[in-house]
């Protein structure tokens, strides 16, 4: 007995893989736990970018989105509205007696043109004119309203018709049946144009443009 | 304990938050914005599902979102805001936000939060509801990670409502603002950020507003908190950890290893001192004595194998009980004897006591016993007697000071626990694990290393290995001699069963037969 002092060796060995492997039990649920996280690095989250508004409307790339239904080659029935309509309606607004300087609607449409505003500019007292090409602008009675109004400075005359055309380029087979400018029909995106789309189907969808051309959402169905 | 000052020092300049109940199905929602000088807000929200199981994305965008692409792919939203995609491990929502900033003389305030129906607004927030438009996401925690780019954002305050944990840190270029923090049950969190002197100036574009900042967040955050269940808050300052902990934490580890260096010296010295004052030299082995009174089986402990040769300390007990007449031992040789163990007989010191326990019959253990040898240990029970034998004579070696234990229960338990405590207070992982289970393993690390000889054992070691050799070489007889010659060759026999001086009388009565044991 005693050859060595607790010469135990067996029991010694156990013992010491029972303490290892409890520290490395210990060891292990330290360094395995992967939900612990830290303020991101400099480098790990991109600045996001913003839209740019592009020479060409057709080129919008917000217009991605829209895809085409299959109209088996049938060509939408409706007329594209006539952006061109607007700058002489406009400018028949203009030579009126009282012309406004706010609008509460303007809407665009294959023939005509329709401007909603306050007469004298007093709210409730709401008019609509109708220009047609070749007609002298018709003023209604007025009529009590309280549409939220915008200022006509807002309008890019010329916006419409780039709309249309680029429409008429990207996608031929929808039209753009009306383009309408009504703090209503802008939701809340603020002050925007809101484009009727049709195909030879029917109502296709709905576009919102910024006053600035921007095409800042899609909305089909 | 080494992970202790390991994991200190990785804590060092970095602010770990633990997530605790983590929700399934997503692993994480990172935001990022952008503002321009008109005061719109370009957001980036990507969702990391953590699992390539295909999910379904209710799109859910705050009134006035525009332009909205997932995954950099323009989508058909109803109103500009509302769509439905598919979504894979990964999804990155994207859109523009123009009128949540506001700006005022003295600053401005980003709101992604707000009231609605006396409640708060679920659709003006830095990111909508995750178990609610995510499919198979589970209620649990959400990491979220943030950045907010502004110029001035060096002049910034964060305010976050529904989400906890929250870290915060300017970037050095201070063009932005990180962030970190929990979404706890993946609801959804609002912020709002109150930009000074510095973030206005970036505003130059969007149209100033009559007040001052800090008047409007008052009355934003009166409002909004009305209707939650809780204050907003601040993002805390990163804890980047205590360079002092880490230090005392690696002392601490390094006490053991200094304890052993500073023995190790010490032995040294003081075995070296003893052998000069002690060690006989050969000229005295000729004539040597006894060096003192040690116990047989205390001298055999202390010499153990350190020479080779047959060596038995229950041999040399039981040849001492005899020399002494406490047993008697009979007959012609070591071939065939008696041992006689009378009811009265007691031994001196508490392992000749054990041996005569060892003999007696387990029925009547105060008893006479007549054994005829060899052998004398049943050998089904002389491993139980070698074992029990064993503990007795080491805890009469530590009584008499010959043997100590390697690592000090004092020294192991101790600092264990006290590193415990500083992690605890530091902050550190394993804190409370080391209090408790730091004990548990000193002890098993001290039982496992074991004993050792102490500085007066080696010194009795060398002291008596060297009349074991003057045994063996100037006594030839004891080799030879039988266990009925203890009376005739008295405690030199004795000594040389317990030294390797007299493997016949050690193998006759060693309990295993083996005479070494």
């Amino acid at each position: 007995m005693c050859g060595k002092i607790g010469g135990v060796r067996q029991r010694v060995e156990a013992m010491r893989s029972a303490v290892f492997a409890v520290v490395a039990v210990l060891a292990l649920g330290a360094c395995s736990d992967p939900r612990t996280i830290d303020v991101p690095a400099a480098g790990d989250i991109e600045m996001p970018t913003f839209a740019t508004l592009p020479v060409d409307l057709a080129d919008s790339p917000q217009l991605d989105a829209l895809v085409p239904r299959d109209n088996a080659g049938l060509a939408p029935t409706s007329e594209s509205a006539d952006g061109t309509l607007l700058a002489e309606a406009l400018a028949a607004l203009a030579a009126t007696d009282d012309p406004p300087t706010q609008l509460t609607r303007l809407s665009i449409y294959d023939d005509d043109v329709i401007i909603g505003y306050y007469q004298r500019g007093v709210t409730g007292l709401s008019v609509s004119a109708s220009y047609r090409r070749g007609d002298d602008l018709y003023v209604g009675e007025p009529s009590f309203s309280e549409d939220p109004a915008f200022p006509l400075s807002a309008v890019d005359p010329d916006l419409p018709q780039r709309l249309v055309d680029a429409f008429a380029l990207r996608f031929p087979d929808i039209a753009v049946v009306s383009v309408d400018m009504d703090v209503g029909l802008s939701y809340e995106f603020g002050l925007c144009w809101y484009l009727r789309l049709e195909d030879a189907r029917g109502s296709f969808g709905n576009v919102f443009v910024d006053p600035d051309g921007t095409v800042i959402a899609v909305d089909v169905g | 304990m080494a992970l202790l000052p390991l994991l200190a020092w990785l804590d060092l300049g970095v602010d770990r938050i633990e997530v605790g109940n983590s929700a399934k199905g997503l692993r994480s929602v990172t935001w990022a914005g952008a503002i321009n000088d008109e005061g719109r807000l370009s957001i980036a929200i990507t969702y990391d599902t953590g699992d390539d199981v295909p999910r379904v994305l209710d799109v859910r965008v705050p009134p006035g979102g525009r332009l909205l692409t997932v995954d950099e792919e323009p989508v058909i939203a109803d109103n500009g805001r509302y769509a439905t995609v598919r979504v894979t491990s990964k999804a990155t929502v994207r859109f523009e936000l123009p009128g949540i900033v506001t700006r005022y003389r003295d600053g401005a305030i980003v709101a992604l939060a707000g009231v609605r129906n006396d409640s708060i607004d679920t659709e003006r927030m830095l990111f909508p509801c995750a178990i609610c438009y995510l499919d198979e996401v589970t209620y649990g925690d959400v990491p979220v990670y943030g950045r907010l780019y502004v110029d001035g954002a060096d002049d910034i305050d964060l305010h976050f409502l529904k989400m906890t944990s929250v870290r915060s840190e300017l970037d050095p270029s201070g063009d932005s603002v990180r962030f970190v923090g929990i979404d706890p049950g993946g609801t959804g969190v609002s912020m709002v950020a109150v930009l000074h002197d510095g973030g206005s100036a970036a505003l130059a574009g969007l149209p100033m507003r009559d007040g001052n900042v800090g008047d409007a967040w008052d009355r934003l955050r009166t409002e909004i908190e009305d209707v939650a269940d809780e204050r907003f808050h601040r993002p805390a300052v990163p804890d980047n950890g205590n360079p002092v902990f880490a230090i005392i934490l690696t002392a601490l580890l390094g006490l053991p290893v200094l304890y052993f260096v500073v023995r190790a010296l010490w032995d040294a010295g003081a075995g070296a001192a003893a052998r000069r004052a002690g060690a006989p030299d050969s000229a005295v082995l000729a004539t040597m004595t006894r060096p003192d009174d040690l116990e047989p089986a205390l001298a055999g402990l202390v010499v153990g194998d350190t020479r080779s040769g047959k060596q038995s300390v229950v041999a040399a007990t039981l040849l001492e009980l005899a020399r002494r007449d406490v047993i008697e031992i009979t007959g012609e040789d070591s071939r065939r004897f008696s041992i006689s163990v009378p009811a009265e007989a007691g031994g001196d010191t508490k392992f000749e006591n054990a041996v005569l326990k060892a003999l007696r019959p387990s029925r009547n253990p105060t008893g006479p016993a007549e054994i005829d040898g060899p052998p004398v240990w049943h050998s089904r029970h002389a491993g139980l007697v070698d074992k029990t034998l064993q503990s007795a004579l080491l805890a009469e070696a530590r009584q008499a000071g010959l043997v100590r234990i390697r690592v000090p229960l004092v020294l192991s338990v101790g600092i264990a626990v006290a590193m415990g405590v500083i992690a605890i207070i530091a902050g550190i992982g394993l804190g409370w694990a080391l209090v408790f289970v730091g004990p548990l393993l000193a002890l098993l690390t001290s039982a496992a290393i074991g004993q050792e000889l102490s500085t007066k054992g080696r010194f009795a070691r060398d002291q008596w290995a060297a009349y074991g050799a003057w045994l063996r070489t100037s006594n030839p007889q004891l080799a030879r001699a039988g266990v009925n010659e203890v009376k005739t060759l008295g405690d030199k026999l004795v000594y040389a069963a317990a030294l390797g001086g007299a493997p016949v009388v050690a193998e006759s009565l060693s309990p295993t037969g083996q005479s070494t044991k």
